[in-house]
């Protein structure tokens, strides 16, 4: 317990240090007694703009959306019980994608009205992402949905949405493709603080509510004849730990485009450091995935600026080795 | 998490109250333009201009660019005058706006719209608001406020554009057709309308020449570009055939590939060397000035391909 205590308390040190080290870091560089000087409400005009509307509403979606992806992959890889499982390879990620597509290809340029492409295009996603999932559920379901079932059909309908998000890349005109290309590579592009509030709601409702649920990640991670013969209601038990994963990715994915591989890491480095046990696993998952994409987003900020390097490619340059690595010391 | 939470929260309230005093000009010397259906208000003279995309159009009218998107940078027509302009990066950085200290921002992306808002008066002019030389010209010279500009610009062009019909009158058959194509790196190809760039300004509007009867009906009552399949290339084929590559690692294959199948090689066009493979920075663009510039190559392409023919 003491050894969770330091963990927590280490990766609680690196979130607020990349925090403060992301502040100052940018184009435009402020001083950190500036930064400082400027949170304390005391600064320049020009530093209180870029301070509190270009990088805090930014990095503050990043802490949400690594914290939503990470939970939302550890719910799947317990539920599935692989440890490949994560939003984007069961075709979630894919359906918000086919959705953004979708709702490009017939509607843009159609709207006039600003406010209602930002905010339509990430509520596209969100349903896109549920539809997904409610299809996947509706599809494995044979008497009840086994495990194996899951990540199949999961895998299958990701082929199946790929290849028709292909379909209409191919059919759209360039300017719009070039749209859709960025959202796919995963990229935070609800930059303000209406996209952070719109985001907010959902994490800090779920992740309590997965936290809560330990327990049952606990028993299903076993197995479903131990789970039914330790008298959890097994298939409930499943679609309402589902909701809470969708939900999560499909709130993270509005904002954070179709960032891979961070809810497939991120769970692993987690039981890593801390174990199996979801009642500590989850938190932690959720910090690491938070410190991660904070961490990508201002390497991706920073790199070859002026421009700016998607953050899921930045994610998975980072993540990758680090992960490999994390695999070869497994015995 | 819980901590984080808090810090959140926290960062949350000091946001909103460094909301209120947003950066907002009142200057008198402001007036509204209406671009596309909606209103925006500029200043008089703007000094300070930058813009994700529109470079080219806003030097046509002779207007103030300190900074520009990546793109424009390709632009050879543009090399000169954007010697002293700033690259915002691509996607445009806002930060470096800001230290740009604009007084005018014109996007054609939306993306952060509300962030450049709080930097200086932003005018949005989405893709293809303005669909000819004539319009776009007009349209910025209302934006900046130089009207004079915009028409002695467009009667230039005029003029270059009635002496270069006046060129070609005798070399081209009346009934001639012109294509423009293009391939890509990934091996997809394209063909193009009026309004895509790729000198189509040039060939159907300044020399107002012909596309085939399929394009026209195909490509430019519809969406101005089409992705073919290489097999059905022949029905899409002109008399006067022009090819880019975008091929931005310079591979060449896809290119290659196409130029030497048997497809391309029994195209009319290429067998009487009434083809071309174009630059695809020097043809992308389609800003007028540009376009202006593109007349004259055109016009000492169809020279060439007559005086080989």
């Amino acid at each position: 317990m003491k050894r969770t205590v330091w963990i927590y308390m280490a990766i609680v040190v690196l979130i607020f240090a990349v925090f403060l080290l992301s502040l100052q870091m940018g184009t435009m560089s402020i001083a950190p007694l500036d930064v400082w000087r400027t949170l304390m409400g005391d600064g320049t005009e020009q530093h209180t703009l870029v301070l509190f509307e270009f990088r805090l509403p930014r990095m503050v979606i990043a802490l949400l959306v690594g914290a939503g992806l990470a939970v939302s992959g550890a719910i799947l890889q317990s539920l599935s019980r692989n440890e490949l499982a994560d939003p984007g390879i069961l075709g979630i990620n894919a359906g918000a994608g086919l959705a953004v597509v979708l709702f490009i290809y017939f509607f843009q340029g159609s709207y006039t009205s600003l406010g209602e492409t930002i905010f339509a295009l990430p509520l596209f996603a969100f349903v896109g992402a549920i539809t997904a999932a409610f299809l996947i559920y509706t599809l494995a379901w044979k008497k009840g949905v086994t495990p194996i079932r899951l990540v199949l059909v999961g895998i299958g309908l990701n082929a199946g949405f790929t290849a028709i998000l292909i379909v209409f890349q191919l059919r759209m005109n360039p300017e719009d493709f070039m749209q859709a290309t960025v959202w796919l590579n995963g990229d935070i592009w609800g930059t303000s603080w209406s996209h952070t509030l719109a985001v907010l709601p959902w994490m800090l409702l779920f992740i309590p509510l997965v936290i809560a649920q330990a327990r049952t990640l606990n028993v299903m991670r076993l197995g479903d004849p131990s789970a039914v013969s330790l008298g959890v209601k097994v298939e409930r038990n499943r679609r309402r730990l589902l909701i809470l994963a969708v939900m999560l990715a499909g709130a993270s994915v509005s904002v954070g485009g179709a960032i891979s591989f961070l809810g497939l890491v991120a769970p692993h480095i987690a039981r890593r450091l801390v174990g199996p046990r979801h009642q500590v696993m989850v938190p932690t998952a959720a910090m690491v995935g938070a410190f991660i994409l904070l961490f990508a987003d201002m390497v991706g900020r920073n790199l070859l600026s002026p421009s700016e390097i998607p953050v899921g490619i930045v994610v998975a340059v980072i993540g990758a080795p680090y992960f490999l690595y994390l695999l070869m010391k497994t015995p | 998490m819980t901590k984080t939470i808090v810090v959140c929260m926290l960062f949350l309230v000091l946001a909103s109250c460094g909301n209120e005093q947003s950066h907002q000009s009142t200057d008198e010397a402001e007036r509204t333009v209406n671009v596309g259906g909606e209103d925006f208000q500029v200043p008089n003279d703007p000094e300070r201009i930058v813009t994700d995309f529109y470079a080219g159009e806003l030097l046509t009218v002779d207007a103030n660019v300190v900074g520009a998107g990546s793109i424009a940078f390709d632009n050879p027509f543009l090399e000169e005058e954007l010697a002293g302009v700033e690259d915002i990066g691509e996607p445009p950085n806002v930060e470096k706006i800001l230290e740009l200290d604009p007084d005018l921002i014109v996007a054609m992306y939306d993306d952060n719209i509300d962030q450049l808002e709080q930097i200086a008066p932003t005018v949005h002019i989405p893709y293809n608001t303005a669909t000819n030389v004539e319009d776009m010209t007009e349209m910025f010279g209302d934006i900046v406020g130089a009207e004079e500009e915009a028409q002695a610009f467009l009667n230039d062009y005029h003029n270059r554009a009635d002496e270069a019909r006046e060129e070609i009158e005798d070399l081209v058959p009346t009934d001639a057709t012109f294509g423009l194509y293009e391939i890509t790196n990934d091996n997809e190809l394209y063909v193009f309308g009026e309004n895509f760039g790729r000198g189509g300004q040039v060939l159907y509007d300044a020399l107002d020449l012909d596309a085939p009867d399929i394009i026209e009906d195909e490509v430019m009552d519809e969406e101005d570009v089409l992705m073919l399949s290489q097999e059905v290339v022949p029905e899409y084929a002109a008399d006067y055939m022009f090819l880019t590559s975008y091929d931005p690692e310079n591979q060449h294959d896809a290119k290659d590939e196409l130029e030497e199948s048997s497809v391309w090689q029994g195209l009319d066009a290429v067998q009487q060397e009434r083809y071309r493979l174009n630059d695809y920075d020097t043809f992308y663009p389609y800003d007028p000035i540009s376009v202006y510039h593109q007349i004259d190559l055109f016009v000492d392409m169809i020279r060439e391909m007559e005086a080989e023919g």
